[in-house]
């Protein structure tokens, strides 16, 4: 016996948040260090709160790797000289924080169960999010913009441009 | 990746160590093996006989001598950052041990190993450099004394012959007076990964004058190198900032700068002028 159902939503469901970091950074060497970062996020009702926890904390260090680390750089040849894991550098447990999580509960009426997407909620939301901090930490020696990833030398380098 | 097929010896003593080398030429020596297995995984080296250290008793230790202390070929980055002894004659050399690697690594791999791999932007050898380390290589025709400015030949090669073991590093023992200090920059930001660029310095005080220093650089070239231009300008300054940041403009006088993924000639350059102010500050603050 076999049973087929199709359950098609009307619409995409909107989940939402808010998320804030703060960071040092040192002018002289343009070493950035995460310190603390907070995540709100609604993703309507909640089935099971660790695995939407983990899900949050897991974009949030895919996030902050675009944010802060991975580079894939070439040289003038095409070759890609970030081509292991010892120079293309990911974020590991030990170079982030322990993220301050928190959420508000919106469901939405488009599906039964009133749930929304969360499983990109904290990739989305965590490179901005890291970048704009800096920007902010470095406004008043005249940095408006530094493109990621926030490698030290790069952060330094916008500093020096914008002393020029 | 998997290594290409290799032959496995762990003799229980030195001499027989030494007598696998000389009857394999290319056989590597391992002890942590925590930067030769990677590299015979990637398939950048692959020896065709590997002499396993980890079993031969007394290369362990970390030991007191009257004027020195020793570290043997066994023990571990970990070992090194704790004990008391290194942090009190050769407090350079434990903190870099401390951010050596990650904390897996640290556990595993060995100062000596540190040293012999020599890595361009390794904290250890740096710290043996600035703390006017002797190394001491065994071989099956007897031992040899090498002087850590010696040591670092070129990139990731050191002095030491392929038929030789560095069984012992020598750091002779700090007078009153005497402090040292490593700071760096890290791949990962703060201290974490090789050093982007990192210095070491040991500096002694008498008489309100600066009357010995030295200082080495690390991340910036084809190896770690002394910066005598920082050491020359520190002796027989008063030690004030303004000395420290003067003598700092020589950090890179003694060294080719190599641009790499972390950074531009120029970076580099101002990085190690940044740490070579910190740990001079920093050893200064130790000195007393």
């Amino acid at each position: 016996m076999e049973a087929h159902a199709i359950f098609s939503p009307g619409n995409a469901t909107w989940p939402f948040g808010t998320h804030i970091a703060m960071v040092e950074v040192d002018p002289d060497t343009g070493d950035v260090k995460l310190v603390r970062y907070i995540g709100m996020d609604d993703c309507g009702n909640v089935i099971s709160p660790m695995i939407v926890d983990g899900q949050i904390h897991g974009g949030i260090a895919q996030g902050v790797g675009q944010a802060m680390f991975e580079d894939a750089v070439y040289d003038m040849d095409g070759n890609l000289l970030a081509g292991s894991l010892v120079d293309y550098i990911l974020p590991t447990a030990a170079d982030l924080p322990s993220f301050e999580l928190g959420r508000t509960v919106t469901p939405t009426d488009i599906n039964p169960l009133g749930v929304k997407g969360i499983g990109e909620a904290g990739t989305i939301g965590a490179a901005q999010t890291v970048v704009n901090a800096v920007v902010d930490a470095l406004e008043s020696l005249g940095v408006t913009h530094i493109d990621m990833p926030l490698r030290p030398r790069r952060v330094w380098q916008a500093i020096q441009d914008a002393k020029a | 990746m998997y290594p290409r097929k290799f032959d496995y010896v762990a003799p229980s003593s030195l001499e027989e160590a030494l007598a696998a080398l000389d009857a394999n030429p290319g056989a590597k020596v391992l002890a942590g093996g925590m930067s030769l297995l990677p590299m015979m995984k990637l398939r950048l080296l692959s020896p065709e006989m590997v002499v396993d250290i980890g079993r031969i008793g007394g290369l362990g230790d970390i030991t007191d001598h009257d004027d020195s202390i020793s570290i043997g070929a066994l023990v571990t980055h970990a070992e090194v950052a704790e004990s008391r002894l290194v942090q009190a004659h050769g407090a350079a050399l434990a903190t870099a041990a401390s951010w050596t690697g990650d904390r897996q690594v640290r556990n595993r791999g060995t100062c000596c190993g540190s040293m012999v791999h020599a890595d361009v932007a390794a904290d250890q050898p740096v710290a043996a450099l600035a703390l006017g380390a002797t190394m001491v290589a065994a071989s099956s025709g007897g031992t040899r004394e090498i002087a850590a400015a010696d040591f670092f030949v070129d990139t990731l090669m050191s002095a030491l012959e392929p038929n030789e073991i560095l069984t012992e590093i020598r750091i002779p023992k700090a007078g009153a007076g005497t402090g040292s200090a490593y700071d760096k920059l890290g791949r990962r930001g703060g201290h974490t990964d090789y050093a982007v660029a990192g210095v070491a310095a040991s500096v002694t005080r008498s008489n309100g004058s600066i009357s010995a220093a030295t200082v080495a650089v690390t991340g910036v070239g084809n190896k770690p190198v002394l910066a005598a231009g920082v050491a020359d300008a520190l002796v027989g300054s008063d030690g004030s900032d303004a000395a420290v940041t003067a003598a700092a403009a020589h950090a890179t006088s003694d060294v080719e700068v190599l641009e790499d993924l972390y950074g531009s000639v120029d970076y580099k350059t101002h990085l190690a002028e940044v740490f070579a102010v910190r740990a001079v500050k920093a050893a200064l603050e130790a000195a007393g």
